[in-house]
C-alpha cells in the first residue's frame, strides 16, 4: 500500500457546510415558537373551561382549611368590609351558592385579590390609598367578578396543565435554550388570557357599581393613582398580567356614567388599631 | 422580560466572538496544513517496504474546543425537531484538523517522514450533563516512522 507523496487538500466545504448559523436559527426559532404559542393557546383555553366544571363547593371545601381565624386587629373594620363585599355581591348578582370572604392583611403597597374559595384579600395599604367607598368599591367589585367567573380556579388548572405538558415534552433535553425562551413565548400567551380575565372583571365591576350606586364616579381613582406612580410604556403592554392602567381608566371613563357631581360615599372613621382615611 | 433580553446578549455575543474565533482557527489550521504538507498522515496499517528499517514512535495530537452559547442555543432547537446540526460540524471538523496537526507537530520534532495507522478518539469535557456547554476533546494518535541514519 503505497502512501501520497504530500497529504492532499481536499474542499472546504465537505465537513463544513456552508449554510448561514443566523438563517438557521431564525427558521427554527419561529417555526418552533409558533408551535409552542398555539400548543399553549389551545391547552390554555381547553384548561380553562375544564377547570369551571369543578363544582364551587368543592374548590371551597379544599382551601376552608387555609384560612386561619387570625386575630382581628380591627374588627369594626374586617365587619364593615365585609359588609360592604356582601352588598356589592347581591348586586352583582353573584350566584346563590358563592359567599364572599374578606380578609385584610397589613401590607403598605395598596393590592387586592381574589382567590380560591371565594376569598377577597385586600391589603391595609390599599384602605389606606383611596379616598372614599366608591373607589374602594370598585377594586371590590372588581375582584368578585373575578368569582364570579371563577378565574382564580381557571387560572390554577391552565397553569397545572400548561406545567405538566411542558414538563413531559421539556423536561428531559433541559437545553440552556429551552426554560428561557420557550417558556417567554409560553408566558405571553397566557399573560393574554390573564388581561382578558382582567378586562371581563372590569367591565362586571362597572355594571355593579352602576347597580348598587347608581353611578360609577369615584371609580377610576384608585387606577388613576397607580398611574401616577408608575410609568407605563406603550410596549409593555404584551408582557404585563393586567391591561395598562391608562386602558383600564379609559374603559371606566367611556363605560360608566360618571354623573359628575354625584356625590362619593365617604369611608368611615374607625376607632384604634388604625383606620381607613375618612373622605 | 429581562430573561428575554439578557438572553438575546448571550446569543449575540456567542454569535459574534463564536464567528471570529472560527474564522482566525481556520486560518491558522490552513498555515499549518500548508506547512506539514509533506509529512504524509494516513490511516493505513501496513507501510510500505521502503520503511522497513525505521524506527517508529507513538505521536499524539490532542485539542479541546467549547461549544459557545449561540451553537448550543441552535443545538438545542435542533434536538427538538431533529435532522443537521450543522453548528456543530465546523466545531468538530475544526478540533479534528487541529488534532491531526499537533500529532504532525510532534512528528515532525521526531524527524519523522510519515505517520501510519492514525485513529480518532472523541470524548466531551466539562459540563458532564447534556444539558450544559459542553467541551469536546478530539484526540489523534499515530505511529511515526523515522529514518534511521
Amino acid at each position: 500500500m503505497e502512501p501520497p507523496g504530500s497529504n492532499p487538500k481536499p474542499p472546504e466545504e465537505i465537513n463544513r457546510p456552508s449554510s448561514s448559523p443566523l438563517g438557521e436559527l431564525l427558521i427554527l426559532f419561529l417555526g418552533v415558537g409558533a408551535v409552542v404559542i398555539v400548543l399553549t393557546g389551545v391547552l390554555a383555553l381547553f384548561a380553562g373551561r375544564l377547570a369551571s366544571l369543578v363544582p364551587y363547593r368543592w374548590e371551597a371545601a379544599l382551601t376552608a382549611g387555609f384560612w386561619p381565624d387570625g386575630e382581628n386587629r380591627r374588627p369594626e373594620l374586617e365587619v364593615w368590609l365585609q359588609d360592604l363585599a356582601d352588598e356589592l355581591a347581591a348586586a352583582s348578582k353573584l350566584p346563590a351558592g358563592m359567599a364572599v370572604t374578606t380578609h385584610v392583611i397589613e401590607q403598605e403597597a395598596p393590592n387586592a385579590f381574589a382567590t380560591l374559595g371565594g376569598h377577597v384579600v385586600v391589603t391595609s395599604g390599599l384602605l389606606e390609598a383611596v379616598s372614599s367607598e366608591n373607589a374602594l368599591a370598585m377594586v371590590l367589585a372588581h375582584e368578585i367578578a373575578h368569582l364570579e367567573y371563577r378565574h382564580p380556579i381557571q387560572s390554577l388548572g391552565r397553569r397545572a396543565v400548561i406545567n405538566l405538558v411542558w414538563a413531559s415534552l421539556f423536561g428531559d433535553s433541559g437545553q440552556v435554550s429551552m426554560e428561557g425562551i420557550l417558556g417567554q413565548a409560553g408566558l405571553l400567551t397566557v399573560l393574554t388570557f390573564n388581561r382578558g380575565m382582567e378586562r371581563q372583571a372590569d367591565r362586571d365591576a362597572l355594571a355593579t357599581l352602576e347597580a348598587h350606586y347608581g353611578h360609577t364616579a369615584g371609580a377610576a381613582e384608585f387606577f388613576e393613582k397607580v398611574q401616577a406612580n408608575a410609568d407605563e410604556a406603550q410596549w409593555q403592554a404584551l408582557f404585563r398580567t393586567h391591561p395598562l392602567t391608562a386602558d383600564r381608566i379609559r374603559a371606566i371613563r367611556e363605560r360608566g356614567l360618571p354623573a359628575p357631581g354625584a356625590p362619593l360615599r365617604p369611608l368611615p372613621d374607625f376607632p384604634a388599631g388604625g383606620k381607613p382615611s375618612g373622605g | 422580560m429581562e430573561e428575554l433580553v439578557i438572553f438575546l446578549v448571550l446569543l449575540v455575543l456567542g454569535f459574534g466572538f463564536g464567528r471570529l474565533a472560527e474564522s482566525r482557527h481556520y486560518k491558522r489550521i490552513r498555515q499549518g496544513e500548508d506547512e506539514f504538507r509533506k509529512l504524509v498522515v494516513v490511516p493505513g496499517r501496513t507501510p510500505p517496504p521502503r520503511f522497513d528499517g525505521h524506527g517508529s514512535r507513538l505521536v499524539m495530537g490532542n485539542v479541546v474546543v467549547s461549544v459557545d452559547y449561540f451553537k448550543s442555543v441552535v443545538a438545542g432547537l435542533r434536538n427538538l425537531v431533529g435532522g443537521k446540526v450543522s453548528v456543530f460540524e465546523s466545531l468538530l471538523d475544526r478540533a479534528r484538523r487541529e488534532a491531526i496537526l499537533r500529532m504532525q507537530r510532534e512528528a515532525a520534532d521526531l524527524g519523522a517522514e510519515a505517520v501510519f495507522n492514525m485513529r480518532f478518539e472523541t470524548s466531551r469535557v466539562a459540563g458532564g450533563e447534556r444539558s450544559k456547554l459542553g467541551s469536546v476533546e478530539v484526540f489523534a494518535y499515530g505511529t511515526a516512522l523515522i529514518p534511521q541514519p
